[in-house]
């Protein structure tokens, strides 16, 4: 479905911001640890940019970060595709004008101090708006982050384009966010790593003076690279058309947002953060609900949101299977799922049945089907899910608890015990006999199978999951709050 | 101020010899370790290091499990075990019974399964070992559980052994949290989970089908045990409802407790019925004990261990918030809005600073910065001024009950990140890891327990970071993300709240 290439939005404005061929980097220098810009440029060269085309201003420096510095983007032999500045607020007018005589189009502005400090600010802020205006250029921020792009040169397998501050890169996927946080757009890339959120764009907007939420909202609306959107908001400044936009991608693009504002607290914050006036609760929730978004206000539901339907398997209804091996969680979730609309539909007879063959005799037959301790893996991964896929009486599976065994194995070992040799359950074979069947099977049948693994992220194991793009998560509270955004999701999608 | 690590146990109870058994008999465990979770049990209680020679396996057949010396009936033991522990087919559990009641064996722990939660065959053996107990004066946990873990296992005779009779192997860092659970995976599979974000637990029991020790007779051991500061439940059913209240009412005023009712919905009432064959009650009745008790109560996994870990923390360093508002530092901008709205969401304040406290906060951040409630200093590498100054400020205005300060990050990875990209590092910068102790976690740690005001930081990392670590070695209250400090603080400052009603 992905295609390597955004090529069709080659003519798209934006494209150049994500995919710039050359590049002019205002206020880096040689101190990462006390210069945000320099920490920027760092990160730009790091990302596999053609380093003979990155061209660092300084007005002292000869040369930064191994790179040949010029005192003034007049001096440079060519006209970048983008700048990018990191300066002090005042300088930023005199800049951009040099900018403009040199016939730069595309300016990333990460310089806060503007409208979000009052009266002087909103000055500045006017006078750069009239200066992009003189020479048609355009801008994302100022008081932003910038850019981060996974699929720059995405022929080459490491490669991206990232302006932010932070170091840490997510794993290339068809997610892509929207913020206007920085910290929402950026800082979020650890805790990606950790669970598995694979992105591929993300934007941090800051006070959206010339490119706002819409614009990108319109590019990655066609873009071949994104399948999934995700949305930090503390204002929507065209509503109209980010009506219109949103209404046209939902049904192909879910599209997950949190609403910031809201409270008096939040909304003295967002004045304070990007200068917004943010608005009702209530006129987002309609408007997130006329339009079929999905909205939290917690981020780690935000991250799981977007990575479940990054996956792209949407269930057909709201009925569940769940299979534990372990009662208390198995009624947790049963009662998680009840209080939001899903349903833990009773097994018919003919089910029944079939299962009794793989369950224990002291386990009961029932939905949550509890299954007790057992180390008969065979059963729990492919057995009985594929009993229940194949009855048509549920539309998506949660099975607890998968275990890495190679970590219990070692455990086993170092406490002296039998080695098991005899039996090859490297992670590898395991892939092999124990997920890619009933993958297969997901995809055909498009229910969902989710897996809960206690042993945590960080077991190997659970990192084959990861891999493969198996929904894996690591404690019972998620699986049910994302397995019911999906059914929101293919409700809204049926109407 | 209360220190656990000088503590000693409750030893004036029956239940101190199950959790600290001198010696203890194990049934069904054997050299499989992987198909048999009777020999993941055995292993754990070796690994465990308190005891010496005194675990003495059962097997009809081998003569050595797991490098101990096997005996074929506990009739041939040579001492009489403080314990017993039983993990074998349903069948075969009267018998063993019986003789560990010749042998004189009061305490046993019974894994197996197959009792009430499968039918009318279930019940007439539950019956039947209800009565073999009572023949032999033997008090028993289960049947239908997972066991116990202990760690502070023999202390303080035993410096650092543990006590765990679950088959899985994480072990958590001991703390002042003691869980009692209907549920065998809240007890123990949640481990994993307690280790990464610093979850210190000091007792966890899976009591099943709670057929002769039930939550009231742990409850009364845990209001008593010194090593216990705040208790965890999971509930399916409590079958001593009057008992119940009763202890918990003494108990909440000194220790605060945090509950998970499993039942209230039909799904869970079926899936309850075949777990431990409890009847889940009405959801109602359960809130309003909890209301009327000042129980903490969750649906929530990952908030009932955020809870455990935010009390353990003001217990044992007693920080209370006395009131409602939280001031919300960070280095940016979106995490302070979005922890603003939950705070409004979850009851807190967030006010707005006297003109006096905006000044002094003003002169410490950059002019592109805001001084109003929360503050956002942008970005700022002076983290003694994030970390410690803005908090102690705070702290002195008198206009904040508590504190959220967001932009932790690991330094010594973007120190290694700054060095792989050409940069020298010297000595001086290399001394942040050691400043942070003395320059942040050592003072902030004073000022919190002056003030009363608890300060909990935030950040990007996932826990297994090793700046992530030192505050939790420090049990200063680290986050990563912001969903949960808000969460944290606004179910603290309702128990605070209580508890001052209480006891005024």
């Amino acid at each position: 479905m992905t295609e390597i290439n955004e090529s069709r939005l080659k003519n798209h404005f934006l494209y150049p911001f994500l995919n710039p061929r050359s590049i002019a980097v205002f206020g880096a220098n040689n101190e990462f640890l006390s210069t945000m810009g320099a920490m920027q440029l760092r990160n730009i060269i790091f990302g596999g940019f053609f380093t003979d085309k990155i061209y660092p201003l300084h007005p002292r420096l000869d040369e930064i970060q191994g790179l040949k510095a010029y005192k003034s983007v007049l001096d440079l032999p060519e006209i970048p595709d983008l700048a990018l500045l990191i300066l002090p607020t005042k300088v930023v007018p005199e800049v951009m004008e040099n900018c403009g005589q040199k016939g730069i189009k595309n300016l990333i502005i990460t310089s806060g101090g503007f409208k979000e400090i009052g009266e002087e600010g909103k000055i500045l802020s006017d006078k750069i708006n009239g200066i992009a205006k003189n020479y048609e250029m355009r801008f994302i921020g100022p008081n932003c982050l910038g850019i981060y792009n996974g699929w720059f040169q995405g022929e080459k397998e490491n490669s991206n384009f990232n302006t932010m501050w932070i170091y840490e890169t997510p794993e290339r996927g068809t997610i892509s966010i929207i913020a206007q946080s920085g910290t929402v757009a950026s800082h979020l890339f650890w805790y990606c790593n950790k669970i598995g959120v694979k992105i591929g764009k993300s934007f941090s907007t800051g006070n959206e003076n010339n490119i706002d939420v819409v614009d990108i909202l319109e590019y990655l609306k066609e873009d071949p690279q994104t399948s999934v959107i995700g949305l930090y908001i503390e204002e929507i400044k065209r509503g109209k058309e980010f009506l219109d936009v949103v209404k046209k991608i939902v049904p192909n693009k879910p599209i997950i947002a949190i609403y910031a504002g809201g409270t008096d607290a939040a909304t003295r914050s967002i004045m304070g953060h990007t200068g917004s006036i943010s608005g009702d609760d209530k006129i987002y929730e309609t408007v997130f609900k006329e339009t079929g978004i999905i909205s939290t206000f917690q981020i780690k539901e935000f991250l799981y949101y977007l990575r479940v339907f990054s996956y792209d398997i949407i269930p057909k209804g709201r009925r569940m299977g769940i299979i534990t091996d372990s009662g208390g969680c198995g009624a947790m979730m049963a009662k998680a799922a009840e209080k939001l609309g899903l349903i833990i539909p009773e097994f018919s007879e003919q089910l029944k049945i079939k299962l009794k063959k793989y369950i224990p005799s002291i386990a009961n037959i029932d939905n949550p089907l509890d299954l007790t301790f057992q180390f008969n893996q065979y059963n729990l991964y492919i057995k009985i899910p594929k009993l229940l896929i194949n009855s048509g009486e549920i539309d998506g599976i949660i099975i607890y608890a998968v275990f890495g065994f190679e970590e219990i194995l070692n455990v086993i070992k170092a406490s002296g015990g039998k080695s098991y040799e005899e039996f090859d359950i490297s992670n590898e074979i395991m892939r092999g006999i124990y997920l890619k069947p009933i993958q297969k099977l997901v995809k055909k049948t498009r229910i969902p199978v989710f897996y809960i693994g206690p042993q945590g992220y960080s077991n190997p194991w659970i990192k084959e999951f990861i891999k493969a793009n198996i929904p894996i998560f690591d404690l019972w509270d998620m699986p049910i709050k994302c397995f019911s955004v999906l059914a929101q999701y293919s409700e809204y999608k049926k109407k | 101020m209360t220190n656990i690590d000088n503590k000693i146990p409750f030893k004036d109870h029956f239940l101190y010899s199950i959790l600290n058994p001198k010696s203890i008999a194990v049934f069904g465990a054997n050299n499989n370790l992987l198909t048999t979770m009777g020999s993941m049990q055995l292993r754990n209680i070796i690994a465990g290091g308190g005891f010496t020679n005194n675990i003495y396996p059962i097997h009809p057949r081998l003569e050595e499990v797991q490098g101990l010396k096997a005996y074929k009936s506990v009739l041939n033991l040579p001492v009489t075990p403080d314990l017993a522990f039983l993990i074998l087919p349903t069948k075969a559990i009267p018998q063993v019974m019986e003789e560990c009641g010749q042998k004189g064996i009061k305490n046993l722990l019974i894994t197996s399964g197959g009792f009430r939660e499968s039918g009318s065959d279930g019940i007439n053996l539950s019956n039947k070992i209800d009565h073999i107990a009572k023949s032999y004066n033997i008090r028993f946990i289960g049947p239908n559980c997972l066991g116990i873990y202990n760690g502070w296992y023999g202390y303080p005779e035993k410096k650092s052994a543990f006590f765990n009779t679950f088959w899985p192997y994480a072990i958590p860092e001991r703390g002042n949290i003691s869980i009692i659970s209907q549920s065998g995976t809240v007890a123990a599979q949640t481990f994993w989970h307690a280790k990464d974000m610093g979850v210190k637990i000091s007792k966890s029991v899976s009591v099943g089908n709670e057929r002769n020790i039930d939550i009231v007779n742990l409850l009364e051991y845990f209001k008593e045990d010194p090593q216990t500061e705040v208790i965890g439940l999971y509930i399916e059913e409590i079958k001593r409802g009057k008992e119940f209240i009763n202890i918990v009412k003494k108990i909440i005023p000194e220790k605060p407790i945090v509950a998970i009712y499993a039942g209230g919905t039909r799904a869970a009432t079926r899936s309850i019925m075949s777990h431990t064959g409890s009847i889940g009650g009405n959801q109602k009745i359960y809130d309003a004990v909890f209301k009327e008790t000042g129980i903490i109560s969750t649906d929530s996994i990952m908030d009932f261990l955020y809870y455990l870990r935010t009390f353990s923390f003001a217990q044992k360093y007693n920080v209370f918030p006395k009131g409602k508002r939280v001031a919300i530092v960070t280095d940016s901008g979106g995490s302070g809005s979005m922890m603003a709205k939950t705070s409004e969401l979850y009851g807190l304040e967030v006010p707005e600073f006297s003109e006096e406290l905006s000044v002094q906060i003003s002169d410490l951040i950059p002019p592109t910065a805001s001084a109003v409630n929360p503050i956002d200093v942008t970005f700022d590498v002076n983290f003694i001024n994030l970390f410690y100054k803005f908090p102690k400020i705070l702290m002195k205005s008198g206009e904040v009950n508590s504190i959220i300060v967001y932009g932790v990050f690991d330094f010594d990875d973007v120190l290694k990140t700054m060095e792989l990209s050409g940069m020298r590092i010297d000595d001086s910068m290399k001394s942040i890891k050691v400043m942070i102790d003395n320059a942040v976690l050592k003072p902030i740690k004073r000022l919190m327990r002056k003030y009363s005001v608890p300060v909990f930081y935030a950040g990007p990392f996932p826990y297994r970071y090793p700046w992530f670590q030192k505050f939790n070695s420090y049990n200063v209250p680290i986050f990563e993300l912001w969903d949960h400090p808000t969460k944290c603080l606004s179910i603290l400052s309702q128990y605070s709240d209580f508890r001052k009603k209480l006891t005024n």
